[in-house]
């Protein structure tokens, strides 16, 4: 195991790569971003949102000094984030139907803010809603490697470690995931086009 | 390897945009963070103390009284930014050395949990690159109406007097919670006169930063490009290495 005095290079921003060490902070700051956006990209939902994203970063802070340094620390994080979520996923399924219609139907006044950026335009809310609809048809292996490789850029090997799954899976699994992405896409769009004929 | 159609592509860039956190976003998971780790590795310091003590007051006071079915979940999120409270509070009057975000080389690197104290913790206003001093007094000033703030980037905190504090980190949460809110709701006046109000009543607040953010995305959203650039400006956000810099960079004053 790395000694955690040891110097490990964060890949980005030139702010945190070009510290001595990872610091908890450090990791925190520059990787909340691609954590929350993880997060809701693999399905979970508003009101969970934040509960998630804390739980991601209070295993990342108990375990930053077990950090190896043999992976990236996106790869790792990426990891952890999907295990927390996929926990939260069957915790949700072990509800009963009437305790997972409440959470559907949970009052958004309630629940804090989690929109993003006011200033980001309505053209990207609507594409960012399209993208989500056409990954909820997916099934989660499919769905997990789709999102890593292609909204958060991960590489193929990268996915696999993280994964935890052997290289050809990995491709495998992106090939199919990409193949039903694009059907599925391209038949939104045929019948979005036939609606406004 | 099969690829994505361009069509695909593009929905994925897009959605890099669109499910990016707020700085409303932000500032709340940092003080829930601060929050859940402070509890965590507790009984560090006085500054644990200080946040009980701080969170009871302001649990008590506040109240982020919620009914229905609501109560049971929302109260204990009250709760822990009330404790955020007092948290931010003990960021903002430690020393500057405690306020260092690194973790010193070679430090409890055997430990279950990491020494990162409360107070080294990614507060809702963490910003390395904020100067340790400020000039006397600028800290009681309000800043003038429609200007929102003054100088805030550079004055903060270590000018404002310890009680001013110690009752304001929670309602500084509340009104930029509400300016997020409302300038969702396509209120931008309303948003925008409530981060006055801010600005008047903490003009040198902890979460001074994320207003400043969120004036200029409130600018932005009125057209206010020039009004944005000044705030900009006026913020240091061109120099500045916080990671919330580039958010502000990428707004309308680009």
């Amino acid at each position: 195991m790395q000694a955690a005095s040891a110097p490990v290079v964060l890949e980005a921003p030139a702010a945190v790569s070009s510290s001595p060490g990872v610091h908890f902070a450090d990791v925190y700051q520059v990787y909340f971003p691609f954590v929350w956006r993880n997060a809701q990209s693999l399905g979970v939902r508003r009101a969970a949102l934040d509960d998630v994203v804390q739980e991601v970063f209070m295993i990342v802070h108990s375990r930053l000094h077990e950090f190896e340094g043999r992976s990236t620390l996106r790869t790792w994080l990426s990891g952890i984030a999907l295990n927390v979520v996929r926990h939260h996923r069957r915790s949700i399924e072990r509800k009963s139907p009437h305790e997972r219609a409440a959470l559907e139907t949970t009052d958004p006044d309630d629940l804090p803010s989690t929109e993003p950026d006011p200033s980001v335009s309505a053209e990207i809310l609507e594409q960012t809603r399209l993208l989500q609809q056409l990954l909820a048809t997916l099934d989660d292996e499919k769905r997990e490697v789709l999102v890593l490789a292609d909204l958060e850029e991960l590489t193929t090997p990268e996915i696999a470690e993280a994964l935890g799954i052997k290289l050809n899976t990995a491709y495998s699994r992106l090939r199919l995931a990409r193949e039903q992405f694009n059907r599925n896409l391209a038949r939104h769009r045929m019948q979005n086009q036939w609606k406004h004929s | 390897m099969t690829e994505l159609t361009p069509d695909g592509r593009s929905l994925f860039a897009s959605a890099r945009a669109g499910l990016a956190p707020s700085a409303a976003d932000r500032a709340r998971n940092q003080q829930r963070l601060a929050v859940q780790l402070g509890t965590a590795a507790a009984s560090v310091t006085e500054s644990a103390t200080l946040a009980k003590a701080v969170t009871a007051k302001a649990a008590l006071g506040k109240g982020f009284a919620l009914s229905g079915p609501a109560l049971a979940k929302w109260s204990w999120l009250g709760l822990a930014l009330a404790i955020g409270a007092g948290i931010a509070l003990t960021w903002a009057v430690a020393p500057k050395s405690v306020k260092s975000l690194t973790r010193q080389p070679g430090a409890s690197s055997t430990g279950s949990v990491p020494a990162t104290s409360p107070t080294a913790l990614p507060t809702a206003n963490t910003n390395a690159a904020t100067p340790p001093e400020s000039p006397p007094n600028q800290g009681a000033l309000p800043a003038p109406s429609g200007s929102g703030h003054s100088a805030l980037g550079k004055v903060r905190r270590s000018s404002q007097p310890q009680a001013t504090t110690k009752a304001s980190v929670a309602e500084e949460s509340r009104l930029l919670r509400s300016a997020d809110a409302a300038l969702r709701d396509g209120d931008s006046l309303r948003a925008l006169a409530l981060l006055d109000q801010h600005a008047q009543q903490f003009p040198n607040g902890v979460l001074a930063e994320e207003r400043s953010l969120e004036r200029i995305s409130t600018l932005c959203r009125l057209g206010r490009t020039s009004a944005a650039q000044e705030e900009f400006r006026r913020f240091g956000w061109g120099d500045s290495d916080s990671p919330l810099a580039s958010v502000a960079r990428s707004s309308c004053v680009k």
